[in-house]
């Protein structure tokens, strides 16, 4: 066994192979020592050393699930590389399970805080990961399938769902989708998502990445899938509709009324986050009757030393804020509260004396930079963040009504998506079985 | 297959580029007409436009407001705008002019051109405030009053209802003025609008009526209120008399009313208002002896004083209150019952009742 | 389901005013216009009844499949090619029309076709989409335009300045006999059903359409508000004179407490879904019609992504669209918008005795095969 392994891995010198020799017995042994933890000491070296026992030791090979009989040759390079010591003993190979877990505790949420909500969120640990699952989800129809993705990393993912309540025409499209997978290294579950999403699809996210466990768990009640991914700390969970990406998990822990209320202001803060800058030049270049007498004249005053047209004068703006806003996400936390300083208030303020930008400019960019930041979801805020720019394109060449007529055609685009066959944007359908089951040609 | 697609990119956008300036103007380049008055020019059948232009700034203050007032004469008023455009540095923007104003002269001529060019505006609002200045636009426009916020908003704020609502001042709309210019059985009025004797604020107590040429009839302060109240049903206005060597001031809250006109060879037009209000000023404990009989003798004046009203605007041959179109519609009537008012319109009767009720009496007694 | 039925319904109900049927009426208003209402009131809800029942009896079938199924393939070609014909017109007028009033309204100084191509162009990309997608954008569009609309219309009938005089004066004229011009104009408000030609794959078998009183009771609201509510606020002389009638009659109100001060941009505005949503629906069924001539089509309500063809046949419309724009002008608009109407009436009518008469046929067959075997 170790001439085969030490073939494979020729220059791996970190491998360690020897052959032992307790007096009774020889067992040859390979192993990574940097991917396997002390666990090998007490399973493995102990009993065979100074306490060993042939019976004890025979019986512990066959009971013990950590050890597992490989005999396959072609299987033992991967599982060296997992972590995994192989031994053997006279002309039986097994395995040992002694891959080193670095993480023993949840990570708190970073990315979608909570008020009131549970704090634990997802690890780098796919067994981690797992209980924190199981441990919300604690039903025995729960399923697991491994997969194995990435021809260089060899990632481990695992496929959870409620058996009961799967839409199995959207896990047979999964498994279609990622039998078509092939990436050299899979390293986030931002990867994956891009290499499981249509082509055409790729204005909005049509899965949904999250870090929290309980948004898992109850989607996994609603009958959605979710893929974990070793290496991340995001599941992924799909099919998803517009909805999903713009709940926070805080909608389910408050009282009905603040809810909907909350949601409600989120979906204004979107539609002003795309519209606001577009209907800014809009109002200012072509139809500045259409708001009232007051507004026309306050914008006409504060633009009055403003140099060149309007729309120069938003590209300024949200090219400031939108440089801003990723430097502060780069930047170590203490130098970014000072960057936002700077750049906010202080440029700001300037640019606005000087007589570069005028003073409503000012307010429609906070209020765009502000609303985007109320999506729940960063994924989602990211795609409305460049869709606000198509909707300034458009204002430019044709005013306030191609800003309806673009908004008409963005609502026919979301209602085109589809996520693994499921609606994406539609009012009232029913949550389940509902339209991957009647398409014909996917069936 | 990646190089044409980025060329064609780049040609799109540039493509994009050259699309924009159709229509594109910045507000900076505007110039907001905030109020227009047509006149009659010095020659013959010429006009003189004037425009007040808004100089906007960016502080908003009590009298900071600054105005530019331009004018010009020309054959039409289409020519005339046209040729003002020469005259200012950025582009004539009508679509917040919400003041219209007509000269009297011109008034007495006859407008119809006017209303075309009017009509045919796009961007002239259908809602914009129509008034007769007195005694010409120009003088009117001219005036800067002290309290103006933001440039024209003292002669917005004393036509509409947003700001003062005065029992005095009518409101009339552009398109509620070229309807009453074709309708059939009902004519058009305008408010009067004049300089205040200080010269500091614009004066709006008076009402003109049009038939469908010219000027007909101007109603003095208090017909005009009492013609607010009975055709316009306006609330917050008042009506006092005198009683027992004081004066008593009845502050209306609610107006109601109601035609209905008689079938005769001569029609009789009853006409029922029913008001109710309490009171303003009255002296101490005057409700506690007879209210009722406060109530007779305010609706008998009420009586007089608007069948006064009515036979004078009858006599003056317009119909502002529409009995035309109501003595139409009451009974279905086509172009021969039109043809049969117009003939007895000059000699119909009026009968008022009146109902007035007074159910507070203010804070005292 | 069945709601979206009732989607279809209220919006046609509500785009009358951009196909000039308030401007027909008007014309016709002291010659007419009132008593033909009357009659197509009775008339629209007895049709859109009938019809509606007609096609649940064929579930999952849109008007083309049926056509291709029970007829000679010649006769259905044909049948399908007059409807495909009649909703491309429908859109075509639409598209024209709202296009010219934006270029009045709001872009006076711009290229005409310019807007012409933006309208296009959300069309095409619209009325591409499967019918499922076209179905579910329908719904939210309208769920989002409507009650603004709906608002704006209760503004205008409590509004003080509306003349209820005026009004009652044309209501008077109900005693002058009927024209068929307006009597077609006025039943095109009931005309929402008729989407039914084409959504009717999207309902399942044992759909059952309730609540029908809704069509009547809204269709009828929507007949009478377009009509009187422009006499109302401009006379019974004026209102003959207005081509943008409605824009006009909305431009004669004032959100006092509104960031708009003009109810006209709102209004403009809430119209711009409407008639994309309109040009988007027509199209997308007279596609469908098209596609129903070839012999191998098979029905698909959900496909993702489209097929190429969608692509093609939406751009011809496009073209056609442009083609129409550099004939017409506005009095060929009102000739073709008139004759349009009565055209719609005529295979409006068809339709039902059509499926009437397959069903007949196909009732008897069965009863003669029942025959033969006993």
């Amino acid at each position: 066994m170790l001439e085969q392994i030490k073939q494979q891995f020729q220059d791996a010198t970190d491998l360690f192979t020897d052959t032992l020799d307790n007096g009774y017995w020889h067992m040859e042994i390979a192993y990574f020592p940097a991917l396997c933890d002390e666990h090998i000491k007490d399973g493995l070296l102990v009993p065979f050393s100074y306490r060993f026992d042939p019976d004890e030791f025979r019986r512990m090979l066959h009971a013990n699930p950590k050890f597992a009989k490989t005999d396959k040759p072609e299987g033992w390079a991967s599982l060296l590389l997992k972590g995994f010591v192989l031994i053997r003993i006279g002309d039986d190979c097994y395995s040992f399970k002694s891959d080193r877990t670095l993480v023993t505790e949840p990570d708190t949420t970073q990315v979608e805080a909570s008020l009131e909500g549970p704090q634990s969120a997802f690890t780098e640990s796919l067994d981690l990961n797992l209980y924190l699952l199981r441990f919300r989800y604690n039903v025995p129809t729960l399923t697991v399938e491994p997969f194995e993705k990435g021809n260089f990393s060899n990632t481990a993912i695992q496929v959870v769902y409620d058996r009961k309540l799967v839409n199995r025409d959207v896990l047979e499209l999964l498994y279609k989708q990622m039998e078509k997978v092939d990436l050299d290294l899979l390293l986030s579950s931002g990867q994956l998502v891009k290499s499981l999403t249509d082509k055409s699809h790729r204005f909005f996210p049509t899965l949904l990445q999250t870090e929290r466990p309980d948004r898992v768990a109850s989607m996994l009640r609603k009958g959605k899938i979710a893929i974990l991914i070793n290496g991340s700390r995001l599941a992924i969970l799909l099919p998803v509709r517009l909805y999903d990406f713009m709940n926070a998990m805080d909608d389910y822990y408050d009282s009905f009324w603040i809810s909907r209320l909350l949601a409600t202001m989120r979906y204004i803060a979107v539609f002003l986050t795309l519209v606001l800058p577009a209907a800014y030049i809009a109002i200012v270049s072509y139809n500045p009757e259409i708001f009232r007498v007051q507004l026309a004249f306050t914008i006409d005053g504060s633009r009055a030393g403003v140099p060149y047209p309007s729309f120069i004068e938003v590209f300024i703006m949200l090219f400031m804020i939108e440089a801003l806003i990723e430097a502060s996400i780069r930047l170590p936390r203490f130098v970014g509260s000072t960057a936002t300083t700077v750049g906010g208030l202080i440029l700001g303020q300037a640019a606005q004396q000087a007589g570069l930008v005028s003073s409503i400019m000012i307010i429609v960019t906070s209020v765009v930079a502000i609303s985007n930041f109320v999506i729940p979801n960063s994924a989602f805020s990211q795609s409305i963040r460049v869709l606000k720019y198509l909707f300034l394109i458009i204002s430019m060449i044709y005013g306030i009504s191609g800003v309806a007529v673009l908004f008409f055609a963005m609502i026919v685009y979301l209602c085109s998506l589809r996520s693994f066959g499921e609606p994406y944007f539609a009012f009232f359908t029913p949550h389940q079985r509902d339209l991957a089951s009647q398409a014909p040609g996917k069936r | 297959m990646k190089g044409p697609r980025t060329f064609l990119l780049i040609i799109l956008i540039s493509l994009l580029c050259t699309l924009t300036g159709c229509g594109f103007k910045d507000i900076d380049k505007r110039f907001f007409v905030v109020a227009m008055g047509i006149d009659q020019g010095s020659k013959i059948n010429t006009y003189r436009v004037t425009l007040r232009l808004a100089i906007p700034s960016s502080k908003i203050e009590s009298g900071e407001a600054k105005t530019e007032v331009e004018t010009f004469e020309a054959p039409s008023i289409a020519e005339a705008v046209r040729h003002l455009k020469a005259l200012v540095d950025k582009e004539l923007d009508f679509g917040h002019c919400r003041v219209i104003l007509f000269g009297k002269p011109l008034m007495e001529e006859g407008v119809d051109s006017a209303l075309q060019w009017l009509s045919r505006r796009r961007d002239i609002a259908m809602v914009t405030f129509l008034g007769m200045a007195e005694p010409n636009a120009h003088i009117v426009l001219k005036l800067h009053p002290q309290s103006e916020r933001y440039p024209g908003n003292a002669l917005f704020l004393s036509f509409g209802s947003e700001g003062t609502e005065s029992s005095f001042t009518l409101t009339e709309y552009l398109f509620d003025w070229a309807r009453r210019q074709k309708e059939t059985g009902k004519d058009a009025y305008l408010p009067i609008i004049r300089r205040d004797t200080d010269n500091n604020s614009y004066r709006l107590d008076r009402v003109a009526f049009l038939d469908k040429k010219k000027l007909r009839l101007c109603l003095d302060p208090a017909e005009t209120q009492l013609f607010n109240i009975s055709a316009k049903h306006f609330n917050k206005s008042f009506m006092g008399i005198s009683y027992q060597g004081t004066r008593i001031v009845l502050g209306l809250t609610q107006v109601k009313s109601r035609m209905s006109i008689s079938k005769d060879s001569v029609p009789v037009v009853n006409y029922f208002i029913r008001a109710t209000g309490f009171l303003e000023q009255s002296p101490r404990n005057l409700l506690e002896e007879n209210p009722s009989k406060i109530e007779k003798m305010l609706e008998t004046e009420l009586n007089s004083q608007l069948q006064d009203l009515m036979y004078k605007i009858r006599n003056a041959g317009v119909d502002p209150y529409g009995f035309g179109l109501h003595y139409l519609a009451q009974y279905f009537g086509r172009a021969k019952e039109w043809e049969h008012w117009k003939q007895v319109y000059p000699a119909v009767t009026f009968r008022v009742q009146s109902r007035i009720v007074i159910d507070k009496s203010g804070l005292i007694k | 389901m069945a709601r979206y039925y009732y989607y279809h319904v209220i919006y046609v109900g509500m785009i009358n005013i951009m196909l000039f049927v308030p401007w027909i009426l008007e014309q016709h208003r002291f010659n007419g216009a009132v008593s033909a209402m009357v009659i197509a009131i009775v008339f629209g809800t007895v049709l859109a009844y009938v019809t509606t029942s007609l096609f649940l009896r064929f579930p999952g079938m849109g008007l083309a499949d049926i056509l291709n199924n029970l007829l000679p393939r010649g006769i259905a070609v044909t049948l399908n090619l007059i409807g495909a014909f009649i909703w491309l017109t429908a859109g075509i007028l639409v598209i024209y029309a709202y296009s010219a009033t934006i270029q009045q309204f709001f872009n006076p100084d711009m290229n005409p076709y310019l807007f012409l191509l933006l309208m296009t162009l959300a069309g095409v990309w619209g009325a591409s989409r499967c019918t499922r997608t076209v179905q579910f954008a329908q719904e939210i569009l309208l769920l989002i335009s409507a009650p603004l609309i709906i608002m704006i219309l209760f503004k205008a009938i409590f509004s003080p300045w509306l003349d209820w005089d005026a009004i009652r004066v044309a209501a008077g004229y109900i005693r002058t006999p009927p024209s068929f011009v307006s009597f077609c104009a006025a039943t095109f408000i009931f005309a929402g059903y008729n989407t039914l030609a084409i959504y009717n794959r999207l309902l399942p078998s044992g759909t059952k359409i309730r609540f029908r009183w809704i069509t009547p009771l809204f269709c009828t609201f929507f007949l009478l508000v377009s009509f009187f509510i422009p006499i109302g606020f401009h006379g019974t002389v004026e209102v003959g004179e207005f081509l943008y009638l409605w824009s006009v009659t909305a431009d004669s109100m004032i959100l006092e407490y509104g960031f708009v001060y003009r109810v006209l941009y709102l209004f403009l505005l809430l119209y711009t879904a409407l008639s994309l949503m309109f040009a988007m629906n027509t199209w997308h069924t007279a596609m469908e019609f098209i596609k129903a001539c070839h012999p191998k089509h098979k029905p698909q309500p959900e496909q993702f992504p489209v097929p190429s063809s969608n692509w093609w046949i939406t751009l011809v419309f496009a073209g056609l669209t442009f083609g129409y724009a550099i004939w017409t002008n506005e009095q060929r608009n009102q000739w073709v918008n008139e004759n349009w109407l009565i055209a719609r009436t005529v295979t409006d009518v068809l339709t039902p005795v059509i499926l009437g008469l397959l069903i007949l046929m196909g009732v008897r067959k069965k009863k003669s095969a029942s025959s033969v075997k006993s």
